[in-house]
């Protein structure tokens, strides 16, 4: 439960940072925060079936290993939200080489004014 | 040729093409326009050689197949239907022609041709997924290649568009993930098929859990297809992407995940009982939607003075 609440408050985190961050460089880390957020509660749930890694040994008995699924899909996840970083920090450089600006406030009334 | 292997072409098609175009800028530039020019044609030829082939497979009821040889328990379900095959004529004919009418425009390049057949192949995919996670991953690539394509027209204005775009899906695609999350925890399956199976076999209890995945599902959703009122991302998006990209934006690829959501819908509601009633709110409610961003976007193209936001 109180893991659940600290991922909980995590991503309320990255969201208020997303929403409310005018900066364009705290706008990509809120949205990082948010996505591992989300990889941990899978990870988190998948970690309440069992207690051992997934990892094929004989000498184990009986149903004790964690659900490897979430796992499995969350390194995907995670590679989906660095390509995302990635993508976005590139437009923001590109932006600021334009503008001189990361203020998205700012940038938004020098593109208007063009 | 399987009919299984008919149905996988629309998505490695485009992906053996973009593949030509990323290769093509390696080379000069007559090697560069032939390769780039090859790539694209895996686009252009695609209608005309297997239409006839898949449209027989969907007559005879549509086809369910798992990619890879894993199995049901670990291959990824993919459906062919007439959803997925109208959504790829759609897809591959606006595609063709807006790539066409790019080689006329200042934005061309083996870059820009790559992008656009990766989000080619991104459509194919999200058309014919018939797995959560499947369809979460399919919904970032075509994504991804939008923002890139969105931007591609190298104006500030557009780099601005295309982060708000790329910040605002981003987050839809998290409350994507708590839908699929949701889903996984009640019925311990990604597949559509399975996940209908186990909905129809829990009690009552399930049905708060179950609502509240969907919502998700439903919500993240209704951003990317920039129903009212989370479409603010849209006017800048499409009017600040180079033409060929807003025609396909604006056609296709936003419409795109509304047939991928329609699909598990469809699939929730025959598992009948309390699903069956979720799914039908979920449909009256974007149904409402819809109607009133239609109303809603015929007043704002009454005021407007630029021709690409109207």
């Amino acid at each position: 439960m109180v893991e659940r609440a600290l991922i909980l408050i995590l991503f309320l985190l990255g969201f208020y940072g997303l929403i409310a961050r005018r900066n364009l460089i705290k706008k990509v880390y809120a949205l990082a925060i948010q996505s591992a957020a989300i990889v941990l509660l899978f990870v988190l749930e998948g970690s309440r079936v069992g207690s051992i890694a997934p990892l094929l040994d004989l000498r184990v008995k009986g149903s004790t290993f964690v659900d490897p699924l979430p796992q499995a899909l969350m390194l995907t996840a995670i590679v989906v939200g660095v390509c995302v970083s990635a993508l976005a920090l590139s437009l923001a450089y590109r932006l600021y080489l334009l503008y001189g600006t990361l203020d998205i406030e700012e940038l938004g009334n020098k593109v208007d004014h063009e | 040729m399987s009919d299984a292997d008919l149905a996988l072409l629309p998505i490695f098609l485009p992906l053996i093409g973009a593949a030509f175009a990323l290769i093509a800028k390696a080379w000069d530039s007559k090697l560069s326009l032939s390769l780039e020019y090859i790539g694209a044609a895996s686009v252009l030829l695609r209608p005309s050689l297997s239409w006839p082939f898949s449209w027989i497979a969907v007559r005879s009821g549509g086809l369910s197949f798992i990619v890879g040889s894993r199995g049901n328990l670990l291959g990824i379900e993919q459906r062919f239907d007439a959803i997925t095959w109208l959504m790829d004529l759609l897809g591959f004919t606006g595609a063709a022609f807006a790539w066409l009418y790019s080689r006329g425009t200042k934005t061309k390049g083996p870059l820009f041709t790559m992008l656009f057949l990766l989000q080619t192949a991104a459509l194919a995919a999200t058309a014919s997924c018939a797995d959560l996670f499947n369809l979460f991953v399919c919904l970032e690539l075509l994504g991804m290649a939008s923002y890139a394509l969105t931007a591609s027209s190298e104006k500030g204005a557009a780099f601005l568009a295309s982060f708000s775009y790329l910040a605002i899906s981003s987050m839809a695609m998290c409350f994507f993930l708590f839908g699929v999350f949701g889903f996984y925890q009640l019925t311990g399956s990604l597949s559509y098929t399975a996940i209908s199976a186990a909905l129809s076999s829990l009690g009552g209890e399930a049905a708060l859990p179950a609502a509240l995945s969907l919502a998700c599902l439903v919500a993240a959703t209704a951003v990317r297809v920039a129903v009212l009122p989370v479409y603010g991302w849209l006017p800048d998006a499409h009017a600040m992407a180079p033409h060929a990209v807003s025609a396909v934006l604006s056609g296709v690829l936003i419409k795109t995940p509304l047939f991928a959501l329609g699909r598990l819908l469809d699939i929730v509601a025959k598992a009948g009982g309390f699903s069956a009633q979720l799914a039908e709110k979920s449909i009256m409610l974007l149904g409402i939607a819809g109607s009133l961003t239609a109303l809603s976007a015929v007043l704002v193209a009454l005021w407007s003075k630029d021709a690409g936001r109207l």
